[in-house]
């Protein structure tokens, strides 16, 4: 078949500066192009060309500004101008991209990937929601809880939901204990970090409320356990044009923290495997209702033990006793007695991991998502 | 774009790189050559070119110049040029619909604006003469109140272009209160781990006191009219200025013009009126009813408030606003902050706070006098999921039941506003984009907007009055707050001798003494609007 995917105005494909969708894209795009012609329209990036083709895959870029609306137009242009016919258009995270394409393509299946929440009343208007809906061949989520929140504002849709769990590259993300390389990358970040002989608890994501870091930092005080240091992956604080008024609260709290707390700053996508290997003890701290953090399976194909927050989707992800979670994430002590008994009790936080690993190797590797998807497209 | 100078913030530069110079006084050479190379854009030639101030923290500066059409300024927009743009076609609307703002002038190629070194730069008129309105009574606040009203109501049904993103706060209240709480909360926190600091103690006990309030008046917030009220949607209640005050409100021909309009966003008006009210009553050290009833007034007759309305706006006095603006400095250096500022700033707050409530307690009873607005009950749907244990989703092996939604806060928005683009509105379910047609790229090629300028306004001669800083006088009778005697507010009585005379400024005949409230006919005054 001839497949057209969409991807967002963000962030391009390839996910050379990160995002979760466009890593997503990234994961499966090759194992699908094995089967199916692609192309793979993106927004354009100073470092990638307009057009080109890599592994048999077609890629286009427009030009965003990073605004929707600017990148609708250019999307649309495109395709009318090429007038080439798509048997399936997976357009991504972007309801409003439907009825634009359905209009200049009325004979593709459309399918819809959501990664998070579009759908809201805030940010779609009903008879507009209601109309991609009826005109959408399936939609695809990387939740039940995504699905389900849609099926709230838009009940018809119960029929065309599928939900497929997002993967990871089980060979890029490896425990340290299988690997020998990972366990030299462990050892010399650890020894630069001054992290050795330390129990690390890590945490990966943007600093912001949102993702709740400062209630993890509040539960520093409450450790039993005097080895250990938190690393926080994915910015600082030493950066004093780009600090808010968040970042500058968990500086003052990290800064009389009784436990190290090392910051390292945005770390680009390739690299970011080598920080997990550094990691003993996985936390997230989402307080929002975040859909299901891809690093949840990041940190699972690592090997490490996790922490998580019963919001959103992401209790979904917790399975044969491969994490923990909590019930309130603002809660620093609920935080703290997690950590205080995975600490106790190393052997079994590893077994804890272990059996994390298993699970992403039979059921969240690319290969598992690709096939799903494939299987949606019939 | 002009150069490859790109504009950046020159906060960095220090002494050792610029003895003795202040820096919101500077810009750097390239900045200056950059704006020459923007002013041969115009069709003028500039004798003199006087850097008038400048924000070295964030890269934007204004000039005066002297030119061949009279005095104008060209001033560099700090702000990424999409929300830029956004504040550039709201000013250039406010002009033609006849308000008192500067016009934009335009380019040689009929464009309102150039984009170099990656920001907006304008050319406007410069309006002169311009002197601040007085500070230290309640007839120049409520000059200056009025002419907010007048800004506020001519800034409605502004639309920008299509492909311009919209500024907008208007229905993110819920949001800003819901971040001012938890950030008390921070206060908290930090006051606890820097124990050993001068006014931690302090702190620790009034926040209770402050959090409490905020809490209550998040409650009647959330009963408050306000999800109906911003369904009538951002045109309809037009452009908050973000900024407005004594320096970017003076007092010229014809009335308040308003200038510096880098920041005005889609918001419900009584924001500004808000500021202006509270930040006095902060710097006075206790609440005045006759002044804030003035100021009220004077913008009521400018832009005529509803009984809605005037509860949001007695909310947002009542939320502890001013508070939260003192303390929240704390984060960026705790152990300074707590050991030196801070016990100052909690003793002018908990002075102040003195009579804050009995004197709210009181103009509450205002709410009356103001007529219900008309707003339409609209259901507005829930959002948060139930249960869910029904959905279970068909060909998928993993699939598990969904745990059971608890109520949880719904998402959180950060510090600061990115403008959002969103369509502009569309009725009956079509499709939007049909009927828009968006500039191939709105900041390479600006679509052209001729601006009219009305013939008088060239004549006339027009000189800023510098930045003044002005220290504040306390109305004249600490004692006399609620008692009759000597009321400014009476129309009919002299003002006291302490109120000085103002020489020299224009009579005001669009100012008629109703701005003014007079006890014992409000009512009359009430009904007389419409």
């Amino acid at each position: 078949m001839n497949v057209l995917m969409i991807c967002t105005e963000k962030l391009p494909v390839p996910n050379i500066r990160g995002g979760a969708i466009q890593t997503y894209i990234c994961g499966i795009s090759d194992i699908l192009s094995r089967q199916h012609r692609l192309t793979i329209i993106g927004r354009s990036d100073p470092d990638l060309p307009n057009e080109e083709v890599v592994n048999g895959i077609r890629y286009i870029r427009i030009d965003s500004n990073n605004f929707l609306d600017i990148y609708i137009r250019g999307v649309i242009e495109y395709l009318e101008s090429h007038q080439e016919q798509y048997d399936i258009i997976h357009i991504f995270n972007r309801p409003k991209m439907v009825l634009p394409v359905r209009k200049i393509a009325p004979n593709s299946r459309i399918i819809l990937s959501m990664h998070n929440d579009m759908f809201t009343p805030k940010k779609l208007n009903n008879e507009e929601g209601h109309q991609i809906i009826e005109t959408l061949d399936t939609i695809v989520t990387i939740s039940n809880y995504v699905g389900a929140t849609i099926c709230q504002y838009y009940p018809e849709a119960e029929t065309k939901i599928r939900t497929i769990y997002s993967g990871v590259d089980s060979s890029l993300f490896v425990p340290w204990e299988q690997s020998n390389k990972a366990l030299q990358i462990r050892q010399n970040l650890r020894s630069q970090h001054q992290l050795d002989g330390k129990k690390v608890i890590l945490s990966v994501g943007r600093l912001s409320r949102n993702k709740g870091p400062h209630v993890l930092i509040r539960a520093l005080p409450h450790l039993k356990h005097s080895d250990v240091a938190l690393v926080i992956v994915g910015a600082s604080w030493y950066s004093d044009n780009s600090i808010n008024d968040y970042i500058a609260y968990i500086r003052a709290l990290a800064n009389r923290s009784p436990v190290p707390v090392i910051t390292t700053g945005y770390i680009q996508a390739h690299d970011v495997h080598q920080w997990f290997s550094v990691g003993d003890v996985f936390v997230c701290t989402s307080i929002w209702n975040e859909p299901l953090a891809r690093v949840h399976y990041e940190a699972m194909a690592t090997g490490l033990p996790f922490i998580t927050t019963a919001r959103g989707g992401n209790p979904e992800i917790i399975r044969n006793q491969n994490g923990l979670l909590v019930n309130n994430p603002e809660d620093p002590l609920e935080y703290a007695t997690y950590l205080n008994d995975l600490f106790s009790n190393m052997a079994s936080s590893k077994q804890m991991g272990l059996r994390g690993r298993k699970l992403v190797e039979q059921n969240f590797t690319w290969n598992d998502v690709a096939n799903q998807v494939l299987s949606v497209w019939g | 774009m002009l150069e490859q100078y790109s504009v950046q913030p020159w906060d960095h530069l220090t002494d050792l790189d610029l003895p003795g110079v202040v820096l919101d006084l500077y810009a750097p050479p390239e900045l200056e050559e950059l704006a020459n190379q923007v002013i041969t854009l115009y069709d003028m030639s500039v004798s003199q070119m006087t850097l008038i101030t400048s924000k070295p923290d964030k890269g934007g500066a204004i000039w005066k110049l002297d030119t061949n059409h009279g005095p104008r300024s060209i001033k560099v927009l700090h702000r990424d040029p999409h929300r830029s743009l956004f504040s550039v076609y709201a000013q250039d609307y406010i002009v033609r619909q006849g308000g008192r703002v500067p016009g934009l002038i335009l380019t040689k190629d009929d464009n309102s604006y150039v984009h170099a070194g990656g920001k907006i730069w304008i050319v406007t008129e410069w309006i002169e003469p311009l002197e601040p309105v007085s500070k230290i009574d309640l007839e120049g606040a409520a000059v200056l109140s009025h002419g907010l009203g007048e800004f506020h109501k001519i800034s409605k049904g502004y639309v920008p272009p299509a492909g311009i993103a919209r500024s907008s706060r208007i229905y993110k209240w819920e949001n800003y209160y819901e971040k001012v709480i938890a950030k008390i909360g921070w206060f908290r926190h930090i006051a606890e781990a820097y124990s050993e600091t001068t006014s931690s103690s302090h702190l620790l006990s009034v926040l209770d006191l402050f959090e409490n309030q905020a809490l209550e008046m998040f409650e009647l917030f959330k009963q408050s009219s306000y999800n109906k009220m911003v369904l009538k949607g951002e045109a309809y209640w037009g452009l908050a200025h973000q900024d407005y005050g004594w320096s970017n409100g003076q007092m010229g021909t014809g009335g308040i013009w308003v200038i510096d309009l880098d920041g005005v966003a889609y918001d419900l008006p009584i924001r500004d009126l808000r500021k202006i009210i509270t930040s006095t009553m902060d710097d006075m050290g206790f609440w005045d009813i006759y002044w804030i009833r003035g100021v009220i007034e004077a913008y009521h007759q400018a832009n005529p408030i509803d009984q809605e309305t005037f509860e949001l706006l007695w909310i947002d006095m009542a939320f502890p606003n001013e508070f939260y603006k003192h303390v929240k400095e704390i984060v960026y250096d705790p152990v300074t902050f707590m050991n030196t500022e801070l016990e100052g700033i909690l003793q002018r707050i908990t002075l102040t706070e003195s009579n804050k409530w009995e004197v709210l307690s009181e103009l509450l009873q205002d709410k009356a006098n103001y007529p219900a607005g008309d707003y339409a009950e609209v259901e507005v749907p829930s959002l948060i999921p139930d249960t869910s244990e029904t959905f279970v989703f068909q060909r998928n092996p993993l699939v598990i039941p969904v745990p059971t939604m608890e109520m949880s806060p719904t998402e959180l928005q950060l510090v600061e506003v990115e403008p959002i683009p969103l369509p502009i509105a569309s009725g009956g379910g079509t499709p939007w984009f049909a009927d828009v047609v968006l500039p191939a790229n709105p900041i390479s090629h600006p679509p052209s907007s001729k601006i009219i300028v009305p013939q008088f306004r060239s004549r006339r001669k027009k000189r800023r009055v510098k930045k003044k800083i002005r220290t504040y006088k306390p109305t004249p009778s600490k004692n006399t707050i609620l008692k009759k005697k000597h009321s400014l507010s009476h129309p009919k009585k002299r003002r006291s001798s302490t109120h000085k005379k103002r020489k020299g400024l224009p009579k005001r005949p669009w100012l008629n003494k109703s701005v003014f409230p007079v006890r014992g006919t409000r009512t009359t005054r009430r009904e007389r609007v419409a």
